[in-house]
């Protein structure tokens, strides 16, 4: 017997994203993911001065703000071939990368550890042998028995007061969590010690960006930030080194505690890494240019089609030209005029609502395809491509992960397994651990090039009569983001972003292809069709960011999300 | 030193009335001298970072539009204890943004204030403009006005300015001029 589920927000403004997934013998056979807000913000930018669009882009999103304002600037540089001077890239990735390090961390412990970790099991663990599984999984020195039964007494706190707060609508008891009380106990005073070193992260951003969550350094040409070591007013050694302070807190934090936990929870939910795959062609775009041009990367890119290692393309720059050309957005099955794929330099964004028609027209998230391809995008692609290609750093942590995991589970692991819901958060854990190297290394780069007397930030543009068309890249916490521009006289005369839960979330195409969410699903186990905790997992592992926009309270309390078992 | 008073405009500027928040700080910069324990902060449309702009207060009121609730230009409050009891029961974008889900956060985390008011305004509109409707316009004046309450209750009272400063709304406004370098 068919049983459908529909897990939809009903919120009326925020609407953000809505899965169905039609159940048979307690297996997934299809599902449908929509997104249920209109994403035609770009409209806005129309006719504005290109310089000051990363301003806008940066409201986009409220989480991934940064991200926004990045990758519009540099589709404008791309658009007049304009090189920023190597103390705006350090910067600049500087930023980028402990912006990743906070998002990586977060999304980890606070917006998905909970579909693992059973809270409820915590108040029965005994903190001593937590203590000394902590201690046997890793160096960290709050892992003590102390620190663990405190972390305990918060929970017994809560459960005693009875108010559980947000804890209170987790799926706790669910046959599908069945980690040890312990796991979960420390996993949850992880939880807790997150909150802390995620905030150091983002107070990196905020030094160098003047201000977050909006930053305010950025410039078409380069970084605002003034450079003079002989200044108090300016980028100095001691406003450099209080970054480096901050730093040294994040980067042990993300090696020790936040890697570790990923491979464990991993190694004790094996059959995680059997399903949840999905779309198996991967794309990740080259990021963090050491020099002017932007020839030469600290993080690999390229794709690789068909799940197939040995298939791996590269790309060698940010804006590589068959990236450029191959990267199409289909409207068949999304909420606008059109049915054509689109390239983004002539796409149009024009809302044409139907309601939810299953062969029909049903998200308001267009379909991008890359050579008439659904790709999936995400740490995931970029460990792969990387690994794939023999990038040395994706490789050494790829390894060591794998290693890990396999010790604990008792169990061999391979590269393969990652491609998986599960190996979606492995994949996330190594590129953190990957990032964590590079912000000291980025630091060091930074500090070498000022010493050696280069205080150069910014290049002013010039903007040229007549059109010119440019892409701007970066791949974010979610995976590769790219802005499209058209520039007319100055002026801009369109504007697209293609985002990373776009491709992700994306719908059916004219060929009926479905996105990644949607293949990942297929084959999901379902316990209890009234708690579709697997549903869940397998979307979290996305790390899906559809509140692209925004933020409206709404008082009359009613659920964020409602389960109808159809 | 952290301000030991937060007041947070929430909301996204390009989308009408649900900028109503970043456009209320916009509005008490330039209407008020603000005294050194009160920090005014356009948060945007932010997720659980949120949490990081509470640690140290000691009061947070929250300026943010309402979807619901009552008619376009209505004003209301909510207390913690208010919106406590209007904890959504589960989330599926993992980046939702989410106020109660914030607010319980910080308190397990140990850092959340004391005494939590959201001020919010019913709003008309959330189309992709700039331009706040004019019931949203209209209901301005009151809820600043609650906000100034508030804080003398906390005893901050607030010094309305003789002369108002400049508007800062960039996106009104050309941005580019003012750039300035980041020190």
């Amino acid at each position: 017997m068919t049983t459908r589920i529909n897990i939809d927000p009903v919120t009326r403004i925020e609407g953000h994203l809505r899965v169905d997934v039609e159940v048979d013998g307690g297996i997934v056979q299809k599902a449908w993911a929509s997104c249920t807000m209109w994403r035609g913000i770009e409209n806005i930018l129309l006719g504005r001065d290109p310089r000051e669009a990363w301003l806008f882009t940066q409201r986009f999103c409220g989480v991934c703000t940064t991200v926004h304002a990045m990758a519009s600037v540099r589709a404008v540089e791309d658009a007049l071939r304009l090189p920023i001077p190597p103390n705006a890239q350090f910067i600049r990735n500087l930023i980028l990368i402990n912006h990743a390090l906070h998002d990586h961390i977060v999304h980890f412990y606070q917006l998905s550890a909970l579909d693992w970790v059973d809270i409820l099991t915590i108040p029965r663990a005994n903190p001593k042998a937590a203590a000394s599984l902590a201690e046997s999984l890793s160096d960290w020195t709050n892992n003590s028995d102390k620190e663990l039964a405190a972390a305990q007494d918060k929970v017994k706190g809560l459960a005693a007061s009875g108010q559980l707060g947000m804890f209170a609508s987790g799926y706790w008891g669910h046959p599908a969590m069945h980690l040890p009380p312990e796991v979960n106990l420390i996993a949850f005073s992880h939880y807790l010690q997150a909150l802390e070193y995620q905030r150091k992260a983002l107070q990196v951003v905020g030094v160098l960006g003047g201000k977050t969550p909006h930053i305010q350094n950025l410039a078409v040409g380069g970084v605002m930030n003034a450079i003079n070591l002989d200044s108090q007013a300016a980028m100095n050694m001691d406003r450099l080194y209080s970054i480096k302070s901050l730093m040294d807190e994040v980067i042990p934090f993300v090696q020790q505690v936040y890697f570790n936990d990923a491979c464990a929870i991993a190694a004790l939910y094996p059959e995680w890494m059997t399903y949840g795959g999905g779309v198996h062609n991967y794309l990740a775009i080259p990021d963090l240019p050491l020099d002017a041009q932007a020839s030469a990367f600290d993080l690999p890119g390229g794709v690789i089609m068909n799940g197939n290692l040995s298939s791996v393309k590269t790309f060698y720059t940010a804006a590589d030209t068959e990236f450029r050309h191959a990267v199409t957005e289909d409207l068949t099955h999304a909420w606008y005029k059109g049915d054509a794929p689109q390239h983004p330099w002539q796409g149009e964004t024009q809302p044409q609502y139907t309601d939810f028609q299953e062969n029909g027209k049903y998200s308001w998230v267009k379909a991008p395809r890359y050579d008439g391809s659904p790709m999936q995008v995400g740490p995931l692609s970029q460990i792969l491509i990387g690994y794939a290609q023999g990038h040395p750093l994706t490789k050494k942590w790829t390894d060591l992960a794998l290693a890990k995991i396999s010790a604990i589970g008792k169990r061999k692991v391979t590269v393969n397994d990652l491609q998986s819901t599960m190996g979606r958060h492995v994949a996330r854990a190594i590129r953190c651990a990957m990032l964590s190297e590079l912000a000291a290394k980025h630091w060091d780069y930074l500090v070498t090039n000022i010493s050696r007397g280069d205080a150069a930030t910014y290049n002013p543009p010039k903007f040229p009569d007549g059109e010119i068309e440019g892409v701007g890249t970066h791949e974010a916490p979610r995976g590769t983001l790219s802005h499209w521009v058209v520039v007319r006289d100055g002026r801009l005369s369109n504007y697209q972003a293609v985002v990373p839960t776009t491709w992700n979330a994306s719908p059916r195409d004219e060929r009926g292809q479905p996105g990644p969410y949607e293949m990942s699903l297929l084959g999901n186990p379902i316990a209890d069709p009234e708690k579709p905790l697997e549903v869940l997992r397998t979307v979290h592992s996305f790390d899906p960011c559809m509140a692209c926009a925004c933020h409206t309270y709404d008082p009359d309390g009613k659920p964020i999300a409602s389960v109808k078992v159809l | 030193m952290i301000p030991r008073i937060l007041i947070a405009g929430v909301g996204n500027v390009l989308l009408q009335d649900d900028g109503f928040g970043p456009h209320a700080i916009d509005r008490l910069h330039a209407e008020y001298e603000i005294g050194e324990d009160i920090e005014l902060l356009d948060l945007g449309t932010p997720g659980l970072d949120f949490v990081d702009y509470l640690v140290g207060r000691d009061v947070l009121i929250i300026l943010d539009a309402l979807s619901s609730g009552g008619e376009p230009g209505e004003i209301f409050t909510f207390d913690r204890q208010q919106l406590n009891e209007r904890m959504p029961n589960m989330r599926l974008s993992a980046h939702q943004p989410c106020l109660q889900e914030t607010l319980f956060t910080a308190e397990t985390g140990g850092v959340c204030p004391k005494d939590v008011l959201l001020v919010g305004i019913v709003g008309a509109n959330f189309e992709v403009t700039t331009q706040l409707s004019a019931s949203m316009e209209a209901a301005m004046p009151r809820a600043l006005e609650t906000v100034a309450d508030t804080l003398r209750r906390h005893g901050a009272p607030l010094r309305r300015r003789n002369k108002p400063l400049p508007l800062k709304s960039w996106w009104q406004e050309p941005a580019v001029e003012h750039a300035e370098p980041i020190r």
